[in-house]
């Protein structure tokens, strides 16, 4: 577990473990269509200590660049695009992004499904503080 | 000898004159004698008393022997009128004879007890003749005679001062007491305890010239039971336009009555049925409702977890520079614990148990209350439910909780019915009307079919594979109840439309 002091400044560009040849994978990022969960969950990370790039709908963040992303933070329950939609598309695209999903109601179909995609870890709401950031510090390069 | 046969020397006829006088009247004027001894109930009737009786000769008969030569709705007044001169008065009766009318025609029968010595046994000795036809008018025919005999109603005469003279089969069936035990007897036996005010009152109201018509009250039969009456009083008149009774129809309608009392029972037990089933369509609304608050109560959860955590890793970190940041995390927090218990609140108002109660509100307040669960619910299935807000300022009288179930049914439905559309919208919108308001729930669904549209108010009509199908049926009976109309229309652009109104009610 990362353990800062004050609020991480986000100018930096880089990360001091940048990868050889590559882009910094540093930013969190956050799917979420509920306001409240969203934006509390960003500030927990950024607290953590970790750069947020924050979306309110799937389609928003596949629009993305997401060369920046080191892991995804996903809502599975949102209008529109659920969160194992996205996961689906997200696993062609950029297969690498591990993906932690989010769910009020864990239901066996859903865990199969996630499981069936590789989604690293489905956590059930409300999620715990550990779970989170462990999922966090050891994707993050 | 004509004179009836004696035991002792008879004191009414004690000298020969009289005896010659007596034997002239009797032929002229066709009057019979009788006697009774009520020591040993013999009957003794004089040769012209027995031919107008029909008796075959002037042997002693019993006195039921003699009652018996009476027409049976008259054997009651000659019983009594014999009583009567048994106790000392002068008894006079006028009762038709037993037999096929016009053999004699209406008798006179007269009585009263005679002079005795001491010692010896009194006996009552009376005269029988036709009666003197200036009379005749008084008497009933046999006509009315059949028609009081075979009335279902009772029919009753009575003195003014209350003692009852007459009493019809009509009146045995429907009072329980038979003519020989009730008449002569006060008329105030047939009062509910506590009620015998109202008679006295009756023939007052007669004698101030007032008219007695289908009056409902109550009596109390013979077996203790009261019985539901309506009377019909009329005034009895002597020649002299005194009144001298009252001769009362009493209609039985205690069944009448209890039909009354049992449908307004039924009618008590379906409403309350009703109360009942509507709160069983609202737990199995809140059924529904549960998963999706369930869900919707974890989000602010979820925010505060997270606020609170941050907030203890800003505390950890010992930094006075956290300090705003750590104020952001509580406030933020706490607006979300408020959140929560708003979503609890409405889950507990949908709950509520108990009677309708409508009282004016605010069309704004109430359709915004309705729509917030059930957009909750449309949200979770990805349908977006536009609510056009009322701007009309107007009052309807409605149960905010019943209006809540209404719409969270004809919202669910519309999102249903939008299942694996491509168009998944729901508009409500309010229009005021001259006293209405009407509340329109449209989808962009496939719309109804025909046949289902016919029957959609009736219970247990589906298009669903789950429910039961009472919700529509429910919410009809809710708008009902508060004098409104709910039905159905096609929407112009595709999909179907509910309607429903409320009545306004002016600002307070």
């Amino acid at each position: 577990m990362v353990m800062v002091s004050g609020i991480p400044s986000f100018t930096e560009p880089f990360n001091e473990d940048e990868c050889m040849g590559e882009v910094n994978r540093d930013i969190v990022a956050i799917v979420d269509d509920d306001d409240a969960v969203r934006d509390s969950l960003r500030f927990l990370v950024e607290v953590a200590g970790h750069k947020v790039e924050a979306f309110s709908a799937a389609a928003e963040f596949l629009a993305a660049d997401l060369r920046h992303i080191a892991c995804l933070v996903l809502d599975q329950h949102m209008p529109a695009m659920t969160g194992l939609q996205l996961a689906e598309q997200l696993r062609t695209t950029n297969p690498a992004i591990p993906i932690m999903l989010i769910t009020g109601s864990p239901s066996p179909a859903i865990v199969a499904r996630a499981n069936g995609l590789g989604i690293e870890i489905v956590l059930e709401k409300p999620p715990a503080e550990a779970d989170i950031l462990n999922f966090i510090a050891a994707h993050k390069p | 000898m004509a004179i009836p046969p004696s035991t002792t020397a008879d004191p009414v006829l004690p000298g020969h004159a009289l005896q010659q006088y007596w034997r002239l009247a009797e032929t002229a004027c066709n009057i019979g004698t009788w006697r009774w001894d009520p020591e040993t109930d013999a009957f003794a009737c004089s040769t012209p008393a027995a031919a107008l009786l029909g008796l075959p000769g002037t042997g002693a008969v019993t006195r039921e022997q003699f009652l018996a030569r009476f027409d049976p709705a008259d054997r009651d007044a000659v019983a009594l009128a014999i009583g009567a001169a048994l106790a000392g008065r002068d008894a006079t009766v006028d009762a038709m004879p037993a037999g096929p009318d016009g053999h004699v025609g209406q008798l006179r029968l007269v009585g009263s007890i005679a002079p005795v010595a001491a010692g010896q046994p009194r006996h009552v000795l009376g005269l029988l003749f036709p009666t003197p036809r200036g009379d005749a008018h008084n008497a009933p025919n046999r006509l009315l005679r059949a028609i009081v005999a075979s009335s279902d109603d009772a029919i009753i005469s009575k003195t003014v001062g209350g003692i009852i003279t007459s009493w019809n089969p009509g009146a045995e069936r429907i009072f329980g007491y038979a003519a020989e035990e009730i008449i002569g007897q006060p008329i105030a036996i047939l009062a509910v305890p506590g009620l015998e005010n109202e008679m006295p009152s009756i023939l007052d109201r007669l004698r101030a010239g007032e008219k007695i018509d289908h009056y409902e009250t109550t009596r109390i039969h013979k077996n203790g039971s009261v019985l539901h009456i309506s009377l019909t009083v009329s005034p009895i008149y002597d020649d002299a336009g005194r009144m001298i009774g009252a001769s009362k129809v009493a209609r039985d309608i205690t069944a009448a009555r209890a039909a009354e009392v049992a449908l307004r029972d039924a009618e008590k037990r379906l409403w309350e049925q009703h109360q009942e089933l509507v709160h069983v369509a609202r737990l199995s609304e809140l059924g529904q409702m549960a998963a999706t608050l369930g869900h919707e109560v974890n989000q602010p959860l979820t925010a505060i977890g997270n606020y609170l955590r941050a907030g203890q890793r800003l505390l950890a970190a010992d930094d006075p520079a956290n300090r705003p940041k750590i104020e952001e995390a509580i406030r933020r927090a706490a607006d979300q614990a408020l959140r929560a218990g708003e979503i609890i609140r409405r889950l507990r108002t949908l709950a509520r148990r108990g009677e309708s109660d409508p009282r004016p509100e605010p069309i704004a307040v109430i359709i915004e209350e309705a729509t917030s669960l059930a957009e909750i619910e449309a949200r979770q299935r990805g349908v977006h439910v536009q609510v056009e807000p009322d701007q009309s300022g107007q009052q309807v009288m409605a149960d905010r909780v019943q209006i809540q179930q209404v719409l969270l049914n004809l919202i669910r439905n519309a999102v249903e019915a939008m299942d694996g559309q491509t168009q998944r919208e729901v508009l409500v919108t309010t229009a005021v009307l001259a006293d209405t308001v009407e509340v329109s729930v449209a989808d962009t669904g496939p719309g109804l079919p025909a046949q289902v549209r016919d029957k959609l108010f009736q219970p247990f009509v589906t298009t669903k594979s789950s429910g039961m199908g009472i919700g529509l049926s429910i919410c009809q009976k809710i708008i009902q109840s508060h004098d409104g109309r709910l039905w159905v229309e096609a929407n112009p652009g595709g999909g179907t439309i509910f309607k429903f109104t409320l009545r306004l009610t002016p600002p307070t």
